[in-house]
């Protein structure tokens, strides 16, 4: 979608610009959560929750995690290629890594809307 | 053929240049921060859970080892950040003059390690 928009075809020119599209996502995530975090500065359960609740809250941090997901996938795609020269076990880590960041982007929208 | 001329191969000898190390601290920072991840998620639902579970977390944030767990992610987060807010200024071909990128490669590595000892500052007086 974002090479779509883009209007970037190639799979490293694609890689590159969602590295830095998911890059700036958070950035603003952050800005928006650390914001909520000093506005209502919670110091109980309570708050918290309330604080987690807001939609806002939630947009932002689903919208940080699912990136956070999709930027460590290209990063740590990266990382293997250039350290890992065993092909099998570079495919497996790479199933695991993939595997693993699905189960956690899963795991947040359940956090967030279980 | 083989040439005589001196080769150093000793990784702990080597001195990296600067902006090679801003580079190799964003990957190890980056490859810390991917498998922190299902800890962040743990102490994000264990909070949210039940005030039980916030009340062990916020317990769990006085332990020495903890905060100095902490304090170690919280240098990769921001080393992270900020090498990759450099790599975005470059994207831009801004900064790109020895000089200038020479700065930003300190302020990145500097920036990171500053913020961190303040925020362990905080950690360890409240």
């Amino acid at each position: 979608m974002v090479s779509l928009i883009l209007g970037i075809s190639r799979p490293s020119m694609r890689d590159w610009a969602l590295q830095r599209t998911t890059a700036i996502l958070m950035l603003l995530a952050i800005v928006i959560l650390i914001g909520m975090l000093a506005v209502y500065q919670p110091q109980d359960h309570a708050t918290w929750k309330q604080v987690a609740s807001f939609e806002l809250t939630r947009i932002s941090l689903l919208v940080f995690l699912v990136s956070m997901c999709l930027h460590a996938w290209l990063g740590i795609k990266d990382v293997l290629m250039d350290y890992v020269k065993h092909t099998y076990t570079r495919a497996t880590l790479r199933v695991l890594t993939l595997a693993s960041l699905i189960g956690y982007t899963l795991w947040s929208i359940l956090i967030l809307w279980g | 053929m083989q040439k005589k001329r001196p080769r150093n191969l000793n990784l702990i000898s080597i001195r990296l240049p600067l902006p090679a190390l801003v580079s190799i601290l964003h990957r190890v920072s980056g490859v810390i921060l991917f498998l922190i991840i299902p800890a962040l998620l743990i102490v994000l639902q264990t909070s949210l859970a039940s005030p039980d579970g916030f009340n062990s977390v916020v317990a769990a944030m006085d332990h020495p080892i903890v905060k100095l767990l902490l304090l170690g992610l919280c240098w990769a987060f921001l080393h992270h950040m900020f090498a990759g807010v450099r790599h975005l200024m470059s994207d831009m071909s801004f900064g790109l003059e020895l000089r200038q990128a020479r700065l930003i490669n300190k302020v990145v590595l500097w920036g990171a390690i500053t913020l961190s000892i303040a925020v362990g500052g905080i950690l360890w007086s409240a």
